[in-house]
């Protein structure tokens, strides 16, 4: 498709508004990264030296590696959770005759505009009132509530780009609708749910106020032990931490952004 | 493969969202092994009385049975019908091999058997060359073919369509009518088929149903339809029509009826015929008027103003004194005699092609 005729005009204008916001937008991030290879004791900008004595201290401290675990713990779930609920919500929204559909969307995806901290203060004394408090569920669940309209998002975005249709069409044909959801409607939506799930695990592997309000010493999760450190102890040792959650989820968005790129296609057969 | 088409009772059939209706209270008995049109302007509820058959619509009340049996409870995937869209709704993840297969992997056939009858079935359309092909590689007409093995691969007593050939242009429509035709001569199933298109109807069918704001307003073979419609809308609907309200009727010179329209044209039908109660309308189809040659009777003086030629047929405008329209249709070549805008020319035609028919 040819760009329209303002476009071109001004592709070079755009290509270096884009390049300036991208850098805008990763620098910060990086930061982080020479920081982590610093020779010296203290965290300092600009740093010294070159070294990788941090990685292997980050290695040999139980408690990243516990709270590495722990955000894989909550992660997990929170995705498959997310997944799960998001694509109900999504065939609810898409398909379903509601009359509310518009506003039963907003209410979806309200927690993702709301501060966390109003979520954390009022999940506190739920949490505390159901015996959760500390625990790997309670931080899943929280998560979840962020998590969740994630997937409901991209997965309401591959329903809405395939045919209803298809699942009547389906229907004639003898299948009841569970076997047509996992037929006919699922495979045009599985990267929606996809990138919906890695979403909602970024999210919640990225997550701090929630993590602070409801995990305790056993069940930290890596934001919050960074956190924690950073008051404590100003070493390179967090700085390689972040450069490690940073690539890690880098690397999670890449995977989403390639699941999304690649169309539901038919499978090509020679 | 000679699967015995099941029949369709629609009674009291009727659907209405939030009190507006969409299909009024309809009475439809269509036979095993025919084929039945549905035609009717946009909106009269043709997709609502096909979809409260396929089970997609729950009716608001009545009922329909299918072989006998009574289906308003029983499920879509239950009815063993089969469906055909407009937009082919094939199966894009699936191969076209898959896709025909579709409905008999549901049925726990067991795969030597598919193999077998989706080979055949792809035959039949002709597309034996294409399963491995996903549906994205094919023309609309292939994809549609396919559809059409897909949704008679388990015989299916009972085949419906909604506007299968919408989608296509003239010529493929031409040839895809003819493909179902053959199709349906094959399998023997009843279809229920939907059209905009009247010609199509007409091509296709034994029996045609036109509807409109809900309702189904007449049923017929399409020669009846066309000879003897109910009323203006579907003489207006079903091929061309000259219609003109009639202000009054006098018996006329020789028994006849004299009719006079409230264009003030005088007209010559034959009396003694059944009149329709109410606003009547005289019909002339346009291929019943000729200029007029030595034979005597009654005669329309004009001028003609206006001349449109087709394939193979001529159409002739022609303005009378007092203002009303003639339309003219005649094959290509009777048309020896030239005529040209702005002649004055006499049409003829028999009083028994003067129809008198409810105007509602
Ligand atoms: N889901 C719905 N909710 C509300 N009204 C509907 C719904 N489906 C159809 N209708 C209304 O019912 C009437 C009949 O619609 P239907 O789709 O049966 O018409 P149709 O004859 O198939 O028209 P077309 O030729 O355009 O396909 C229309 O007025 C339509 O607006
Ligand atoms: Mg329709």
């Amino acid at each position: 498709m040819k760009p329209p005729g303002i476009l071109r005009v001004l592709r070079p204008a755009v290509a270096s508004f884009v390049a300036i916001a991208l850098a805008y937008l990763l620098i910060p991030n990086l930061v982080i990264v020479p920081l982590s290879f610093s020779a010296q004791e203290y965290l300092t900008f600009p740093p010294a030296g070159f070294s990788t004595k941090w990685y292997a201290r980050l290695a040999a401290n139980p408690d990243w590696i516990n709270a590495a675990a722990n955000s894989l713990v909550i992660g997990v779930p929170t995705a498959l959770l997310s997944m799960v609920l998001g694509t109900l919500a999504a065939l609810a929204v898409v398909r379903g005759s509601l009359r509310w559909a518009g506003l039963a969307a907003s209410m979806v995806v309200a927690p993702m505009m709301l501060p966390h901290v109003i979520l954390a203060i009022g999940l506190y004394p739920v949490m505390l009132e159901l015996g959760l408090l500390r625990s790997h569920a309670a931080a899943i669940i929280a998560h979840t509530v962020v998590g969740f309209p994630l997937a409901f998002i991209t997965v309401m975005a591959s329903l809405r780009g395939s045919d209803g249709k298809l699942e009547l069409a389906a229907m004639t044909l003898g299948a009841t609708p569970w076997q047509a959801f996992w037929k006919v409607t699922f495979p045009a939506i599985r990267p929606g749910v996809a990138v919906g799930g890695i979403l909602a695990f970024a999210s919640s592997f990225d997550e701090l106020m929630l993590a602070l309000f409801l995990t305790g010493a056993t069940t930290r999760t890596l934001p919050r032990l960074l956190w924690e450190q950073m008051s404590d102890f100003l070493t390179p040792v967090i700085a390689a931490a972040a450069t490690l959650i940073v690539a890690f989820s880098m690397v999670l968005l890449l995977l989403a952004v390639l699941l999304e790129r690649k169309p539901a296609r038919p499978r090509e057969v020679a | 493969m000679t699967s015995r088409g099941a029949d369709l009772v629609v009674e009291r059939l009727s659907k209405s969202y939030g009190g507006q209706a969409a299909l009024r209270p309809t009475d439809l008995a269509i036979k095993a092994g025919e084929f039945f049109s549905l035609i009717g302007p946009s909106g009269s509820g043709k997709s609502t009385l096909l979809g409260c058959i396929a089970g997609f619509v729950t009716p608001t009340a009545g009922r329909i049975a299918i072989a006998g049996a009574d289906v308003v409870d029983v499920p879509p995937y239950r009815r063993n019908i089969g469906m055909v869209f407009q937009n082919y709704a094939l199966f894009p993840h699936l191969s076209v091999f898959e896709n025909v297969a579709f409905p008999l992997r549901l049925r726990k056939i067991g795969s030597a058997e598919i193999q077998d009858r989706v080979k055949r079935m792809l035959e039949t359309v002709r597309l034996a060359e294409y399963g491995d092909r996903s549906p994205a590689q094919l023309s609309g007409g292939q994809q549609q073919r396919v559809a059409l093995a897909r949704s008679a691969v388990y015989d299916p007593q009972l085949l419906l369509m909604d506007e299968p050939l919408g989608a296509l242009d003239k010529n493929l429509r031409e040839e895809m009518q003819y493909e179902i035709r053959r199709f349906h001569a094959n399998m023997g199933a009843t279809i229920v088929y939907v059209t905009h298109d009247q010609d199509e109807a007409a091509t296709m069918s034994h029996r045609i149903g036109i509807m409109r704001d809900g309702a189904l307003v007449q049923t017929g073979a399409p020669r009846e339809l066309y000879e003897n419609p109910a009323n203006a809308f579907v003489a207006g609907f079903l091929g061309e029509a000259n219609l003109y309200d009639v202000r009054d009727l006098r018996p006329g010179p020789g028994g006849a009826l004299k009719v006079v329209t409230v264009d003030g044209l005088e007209l010559e039908a034959e009396a003694g015929k059944a009149v329709p109660a109410g606003s009547l309308v005289a019909c002339v189809r346009p291929e019943a008027v000729s200029l007029a040659g030595t034979d005597a009777g009654p005669v329309i003086a004009g001028t003609v103003e206006d001349i449109i030629f087709t394939a193979g047929t001529v159409r002739c405008r022609i303005a009378t004194p007092q203002g009303a329209r003639v339309l003219m249709r005649r094959p290509l070549e009777r048309h020896r005699q030239a005529v040209a805008v702005g002649d004055a020319v006499k049409l003829s035609y028999r009083p028994a092609d003067i129809l008198l028919i409810a105007k509602e």
